[in-house]
């Protein structure tokens, strides 16, 4: 075969071909990335709605990313008047209803993107990631990014992700049957290249709280996470971190297990033993928008599961829990 | 006139399609019809945020402006306390106040937005509020929930101080509404008594547990729960199924602990 000119303009039409065919175009993983980069590393102000059971409520969330350091405030403005603010290493969390704050410290974290799952790693067996479509959203160019769950183990997601700026314009969150749990939407958004201290004040109704703090992340792969084994887990899920951390107002350390399945993550804690084992088993369970809570007792340990996972796959992990001999 | 016919009615005064008369009439049964405001009051507050301009649309603010400087605005005045407040509400979100409507106008023209298009957009939008679920727009509550958010509509505007430092702008991705347009400041009623006393406990190691779990998942599922959270009125997890009744799921497989 000879490389004449003629077959070099063959190659670069065949290769502009392929550069304009939509399977050459990013893929919904991609955006969703470049989402999850532009909510961690820009600095923003916006008020949006969350609107969930029925009900429709409006928060005002402020990022800033200042040399590396993370600043954020997150206030519902409406209702409780609850706030949550982390200035760099320091979480605070208001509950002036219950005349609260719970103080708890972090280690700094060095890169911008804190350790949730690569989003890469999401295995299209467990989702079908749809193709990115091209929406008019709010006066705005954005990209439609849908991910469907191929079980009832996991929740999917429909995104408007914003085409200039990245940032996430709506999102939905239904689940394996289409049926939407969850929308978030912004009604004002926009990104600063500077945003000033005060804005990450304590609010004025913090003054006469009762102030709770907790020592954060204590050591990885310690003595309680040791004496402690996942039979099976759902499929796709894998282990991602372990250790352990002291929560604000618990006298004794837990144990934090992080699973994954690229996309969504479910966190176990396991408690001290109680004092007093219950005679019969006790159960709590909560949907809070994406995510589920369950809290129940095994061995005579206080077990709480949090994740982005439907109720059935949180109860099921916790029924995975087994303890070693002590 | 039913109910769903109504809200068809109103649904086209916004968007600038009822004849002028049946627009009229509509105005005045508004000024009587207490779950009619509501409605009005939802579609305005929803219109007007999603979109950032004070006013639904031309067509439809010009003639309303003109049904109710017509004298159905008397009635509303003349009715109860509570009316009154829902309808100076409505009236602050969609810019309807008299001393409103020439800043009104004067926005209009600074706002430079493609109405047309940006009314599409924002119809679908509030199709989909409004499809999501019925009972938020028609519930008891939506009166009170209309009156906070367009108090904290208001209040946000005097709390937000990152935008006083326009310079530092870098991008308006959904602009704010103008400033010059502001409305008059409401007061929010205090939360005491509305959310029911709850044991402490678990209130707090929810929060302890939400936002532990949030330093390890992705943000927008932070976002999420966080937001599910602070705006969660029990604070208190509900009892659920045991454990011994979590059936093996059907995509479940043998993991070797690690």
């Amino acid at each position: 075969m000879r490389w004449g000119p003629s077959a070099g303009r063959r190659w670069a039409w065949l290769l502009s071909l392929c550069a304009l065919s939509p399977a050459w175009a990013d893929t919904a993983q991609d955006w969703l990335e470049r989402m999850n980069v532009a909510l961690a590393e820009k600095s923003y102000d916006g008020t949006f709605f969350h609107m969930r059971d029925g009900r429709s409520e409006s928060l005002r969330i402020v990022h800033r990313v200042r040399d590396g350091d993370v600043c954020e405030r997150l206030m519902s403005l409406d209702g409780t008047g609850r706030e949550f603010i982390r200035r760099g290493e320091e979480l605070r969390y208001y509950l002036p209803e219950k005349g609260l704050v719970l103080v708890e410290r972090r280690e700094r974290e060095t890169g911008l993107l804190p350790s949730f799952p690569s989003l890469k790693a999401a295995s299209t067996e467990l989702y079908d990631f749809g193709e990115v479509r091209r929406v008019r959203l709010m006066g705005r160019d954005t990209r439609l990014v849908t991910v469907k769950p191929r079980d009832e183990l996991r929740y999917g997601y429909r995104v408007w992700i914003d085409a200039r700026t990245h940032m996430p314009l709506k999102s939905e969150l239904h689940d394996a049957r289409g049926t939407v749990l969850e929308q978030l939407m912004f009604a004002n958004l926009a990104v600063f290249k500077e945003i000033p201290d005060h804005l990450f004040e304590p609010p004025a109704s913090a003054k006469g709280l009762t102030t709770l703090h907790g020592a954060g992340r204590v050591a990885e792969g310690r003595t309680v996470i040791q004496r402690w084994r996942v039979r099976t887990l759902p499929r796709g899920f894998r282990m991602i971190h372990q250790f352990e951390q002291a929560l604000p107002g618990a006298e004794e350390p837990v144990a934090h297990l992080v699973f994954s399945d690229g996309v969504a993550s479910v966190s176990v804690f396991i408690g001290e033993r109680l004092p007093a084992p219950s005679a019969k088993e006790i159960a709590l369970e909560r949907r809070l928008g994406a995510s589920t809570t369950y809290s129940t007792e095994v061995a005579g340990h206080q077990i709480v599961v949090v994740g982005e996972v439907p109720p059935n796959t949180a109860r099921f992990i916790a029924s995975q829990l087994q303890a070693a001999r002590e | 006139m039913t109910g769903h016919e109504r809200e068809s009615q109103l649904s086209a005064m916004f968007d600038g399609e009822l004849p002028a008369e049946e627009c009229e009439l509509l105005a005045r049964r508004l000024s009587r019809d207490e779950q009619m405001r509501r409605s009005y009051a939802h579609y305005a507050l929803i219109g007007s945020v999603i979109r950032n301009e004070p006013l639904a649309s031309g067509a439809f603010a010009d003639k309303v402006h003109g049904a109710l400087r017509a004298g159905s605005v008397t009635a509303v005045a003349s009715s109860s306390r509570t009316a009154q407040g829902e309808t100076q509400a409505t009236e602050a979100l969609a810019g309807m106040s008299a001393e409103g409507a020439a800043g009104v106008a004067r926005a209009r023209n600074r706002w430079a937005w493609p109405l047309g298009a940006v009314g599409l957009a924002a119809s679908v939008a509030v199709v989909a509020l409004l499809s999501l679920d019925p009972a938020t727009i028609q519930s008891p509550a939506s009166p009170s929930m209309v009156a906070d958010q367009a108090t904290e509509m208001a209040v946000v505007e005097e709390v937000v101080t990152a935008r006083e430092s326009q310079s530092m702008v870098a991008e308006v991705i959904i602009p704010d509404r103008p400033t010059s347009l502001e409305p008059e400041s409401y007061v929010t009623p205090p939360v005491e008594g509305l959310v029911p006393e709850r044991k402490l406990a678990p209130t707090i190691q929810l929060a302890n547990y939400v936002v532990a779990h949030g330093t390890v998942s992705a943000p927008m599922m932070r976002h999420s729960a966080l937001s599910a959270f602070i705006t969660d009125q029990e604070g208190v997890m509900a009892p659920g199924a045991a454990p011994t009744n979590a059936s093996r799921p059907s995509g479940a497989s043998e993991v070797a602990p690690q």
